[in-house]
């Protein structure tokens, strides 16, 4: 999924003292992962407060790490994750056991568990048939999905729905209440399982809502199969959620500690809410960014315990579009890599605590990081000094044709980048690379928004580099970052994140290649391997693996969705 | 003219502050120099080694007097090119507000008739609008990847100037309109005439050298305006680009880690309001000095 919020600075150091935190101890003692403990109690309001609100309530359209986390306890997808596991590791959620496979791969049978009541006010039983719709609906224009073709496209007969030509799609078969087959005409499907699309959705109740006119209403009245359902949802506002009555919780493997919770929206100063929190009680943080200096005093302080960072929270890139001169030429591209000071561009996010420098697109946690060279990279020397290496650029400047090593200052190079936070100095830092290249950098900054809807994901607009770029794996399938980054086919004329816009070297084929393997090493390999190429083309240059920092008050017994950049998990959170 | 220096000079706190600019003015134009004697690098260069462990800026030392900014760069060099941004900035759009103000305002006071009601009535429209909010518009407007007027006003510092001259030249306009419909009722104006001298003449004569006087006081009171104009414009992220140091986006940078450095405000804010004051303190002075009516207590 795309990284919409400007993640946070943070601060590393200090005594390795880790007393008292339930997560694992990483840099300067903070706690890398609020993991559950035994004796967690039962009852309690908890209030996450948050800058923004969720992209939309709807499972169905749901894509950002906030929704997600709101929906956690909610909705029941067919797999879901664990909040101590990276993602690697789905348990059955609304399944009752493993997914069957058939030997060539292209059957999913997955039997649903029995008994699993919607919230009020439809209060009956959920069915197989209701995953079915669920998934069909994400197809249709009232329900805008934005994984639905990336990850659900090779389920027979979904050309023919799409198209208008069937009523329903016919590769998903509901034999009986309790059991989905999934007929595939190759790939895999199985990792896709855990996204909020497999909740299930009753035709009988949510169709008069999702054939209102636009978009479908369906959100605002959806059902819950969760331990929770929502109460109340005020855009902008706030979302509050209460025990769902017909939850069974013999029935789940959340233990949902919890009575209520409130997500309270339009925190916008990240400071107030942020001292809010580590002062007030029974306060968690929502979507926003820690500031530094806050996260430095926590990270120093006695409130070290009410900070937690996570692990594998995403990456960083700054997109190169490969359509504009000089950028079409790898060399210059991998001039960029090698003469850009990715240590600093760490370093003013907030440093080692805040995440590590990256040297290719896949990172820690991802399945095929290891195989796509791990922590050292592939050796390519462009990537080799964190700090920037002049001379290497200017042997790359050489071969891309510039024979004194430097560029000409009549090329201007458009830069678009963020103009708040660390994400600025980003953007500043990139320039200062394309400066040192001799290029001449035209820096403009706007509002993250505003950089993403008109700009860099707007080809059209010609933007040639954008510093503030991220993404982070929707499941544990490589492919869920390779794809939608680099598959030509993906690029579109408005909200394209396939930055490079590059189309040789068959990057397009190898893609489809890949997503036509089963589960399985050859997959794996298979990823590793583009993820190898792209980083040795540089279509993107990767800077950061991203580690994400959430604070919550003293009496909070914090865990976090490692699986979900380290958000909040409020249906294991407890109040101590 | 000997009386208005005599007058000036005895006006001691305003031939410090003049002193004051004239020393900011030679600062601004020999800050490579300066930097050099002292052993500061380039306002622009980046140094991540000096921020601490956590990523946030260090503090005043032998190597870095006024501490560094979130991108290690030096403060005290960033305040030495920031004069000459403030300086450039107040100086050509107070200049052009000067130019603009002065000429519609001869024209609408001297002319009077469809000339004045065009010219008085842009004025009083542009007046009615609330000055920062208006500039404000005006450079979020012009700010985007394009600029505007197609693409002929870039984002940056001419885009400050043409802001700040754009709301500023209303002002002046007013101030010599009035002057001048004074001025051409005069007898020596009315003397020209009846010589048969032409309204060019006349203008350029007679009526514009009676208007210096007042210009100047207005000008040296509309520099500290402007420069505080231009601070507030790139505090708020709409003035001139990064990398070009400006006080005001020092001073907006530091807001945010105020708690943890507050020593980053310090400099560009002394340095803003110490400026600030000269030229009011200069302006005051011009004022009295070139007043044979003010009476100083």
């Amino acid at each position: 999924m795309l990284v919409i919020a400007a993640l946070a600075i943070a601060a590393c150091g200090g005594s390795d003292d880790d007393s008292g935190s339930s997560g694992s101890s990483g840099a300067g003692g903070v706690s890398t992962g609020g993991k559950p403990v035994d004796g967690q109690k039962k009852g309690g309001h908890l209030t996450v407060l948050a800058a923004s609100d969720v992209d939309n309530i709807d499972p169905g359209q749901a894509y950002y790490t906030f929704t997600y986390e709101v929906l956690a306890g909610t909705i029941n997808t067919l797999y879901s994750v664990r909040p101590d596991d990276d993602g690697s590791n789905p348990v059955p959620d609304l399944a009752d056991g493993q997914p069957k496979i058939s030997d060539d791969g292209k059957t999913v049978t997955v039997k649903i568990k029995t008994g699993i009541r919607y919230s009020p006010p439809y209060n009956k039983v959920v069915t197989s048939k209701d995953v079915k719709y669920a998934i069909e609906r994400a197809f249709t224009p009232a329900v805008p999905n934005g994984y639905i073709n990336s990850y659900f496209a090779k389920i027979v007969g979904v050309q023919a729905f799409t198209d208008g030509k069937a009523k329903e799609i016919s590769g998903i078969d509901t034999p009986d209440d309790n059991t989905i087959v999934f007929h595939l005409t190759g790939g895999d499907i199985v990792g896709a399982l855990v996204m909020p699309v497999t909740s299930p959705v009753p035709e009988a109740y949510a169709r008069k809502y999702d054939e209102a006119k636009g978009q479908s209403t369906y959100g605002r009245h959806q059902l819950a199969t969760g331990p929770y359902m929502i109460k109340s949802y005020q855009p902008g506002k706030s979302i509050e959620v209460v025990r769902n009555p017909n939850w069974n919780a013999d029935k789940d493997y959340k233990p949902a500690y919890l009575d209520s919770v409130t997500f309270a929206e339009g925190y916008e100063d990240p400071g107030v809410a942020t001292r809010r929190i580590t002062d007030g009680k029974s306060q968690a943080s929502g979507d926003f960014t820690i500031p530094p200096d806050q996260l430095k005093s926590l990270a120093q302080g006695s409130k070290k315990d009410q900070l937690i960072v996570s692990p594998g929270a995403g990456n960083r890139y700054i997109g190169v579009n490969t359509t504009i001169k000089p950028w079409g030429n790898v060399n210059v591209r991998r001039a960029l890599a090698a003469v850009l000071n990715r240590q600093a561009m760490l370093q003013v996010r907030g440093g080692a605590l805040l995440g590590e420098v990256a040297n290719h697109i896949l990172y820690p946690t991802v399945v095929g990081f290891e195989e796509a060279g791990g922590l050292k990279g592939a050796g390519q020397d462009f990537y080799a000094a964190p700090q920037g290496d002049l001379a290497v650029a200017q042997k790359y400047m050489k071969l891309a044709g510039y024979p004194s090593g430097k560029g000409s200052s009549s090329t201007t190079v458009l830069i678009v980048g963020d103009n708040t936070g660390p994400a600025k100095l980003n953007a500043e830092i990139v320039e200062r690379a394309v400066s040192q290249l001799g290029f001449k950098p035209v820096l403009r900054e706007v509002s993250h928004s505003t950089m993403i809807s008109k700009y860099c994901t707007v080809p059209k607009a010609k933007v040639a580099l954008c510093p503030n770029l991220g993404w982070a794996k929707d499941f544990a399938d490589a492919g869920t970052i390779l794809d939608p980054l680099y598959n030509p086919k993906n690029i579109v004329p408005q909200g394209n994140v396939v930055t490079p816009q590059y189309r040789g070297s068959g990057i397009g084929a190898d893609i489809e290649k890949a997503q036509a393997l089963p589960a399985g090493k050859e997959r794996v390999e298979a990823w590793a391997a583009i993820d190898k190429k792209v980083s040795d083309l540089v279509l993107n240059v990767p800077y950061i693996w991203d580690k994400y920092p959430v604070v919550a008050s003293a009496n909070v017994q914090m865990v976090n969705q490692l699986w979900n950049q380290g958000s909040i998990d409020y249906t294991w959170s407890s109040l101590k | 003219m000997q009386l208005f220096m005599r007058r000036f000079r005895e006006d001691r706190v305003a031939v410090a502050a003049a002193a004051f600019i004239v020393v900011l003015i030679a600062v601004a134009i020999f800050s490579p120099l300066i930097r050099s004697l002292a052993g500061a690098p380039d306002p622009n260069l980046q140094n991540p080694n000096a921020l601490d462990v956590f990523g946030t800026p260090t503090g005043p030392s032998s190597a870095h007097w006024f501490g560094v900014d979130e991108l290690g760069r030096d403060v005290f060099s960033r305040v030495l090119a920031g004069a000459s941004v403030s300086l450039q900035v107040a100086f050509i759009a107070t200049g052009i507000a000067l130019v603009v103000g002065t000429s519609l305002g001869m024209i609408a006071g001297y002319y009077r008739g469809w000339a004045d009601t065009v010219i008085s009535r842009a004025v009083d429209v542009l007046l009615a609008f609330p000055i920062l909010l208006l500039a404000l518009g005006l450079a979020a407007a012009c700010s985007g990847i394009d600029g505007c007027l197609g693409g002929l006003i870039q984002p940056g510092k001419w885009l400050v100037i043409f802001v700040i001259a754009f709301v500023n030249w209303t002002y002046v306009a007013r101030l010599v309109r009035g002057q001048t419909l004074s001025l051409r009722e005069k007898e020596f104006v009315e003397a020209a005439r009846a010589m048969g001298s032409s309204d060019r003449r006349i203008v350029f004569s007679e009526i514009l050298p009676n208007l210096v006087a007042p210009i100047i006081v207005y000008a040296t009171l509309l520099i500290p305006t402007n420069i505080l104009f231009e601070a507030a414009l790139s505090f708020l992220g709409v003035g001139v680009q990064p990398p070009q140091a400006s006080w005001g986006q020092m001073i907006a940078d530091a807001t945010s880690i105020f708690g943890s450095a507050p020593w980053f405000m310090l400099a560009p804010g002394i340095a803003l309001v110490m400026t600030v004051l000269a030229f009011n303190l200069v302006g005051d002075g011009l004022q009295d000095a070139l007043n044979p009516r003010s009476a100083r207590s």
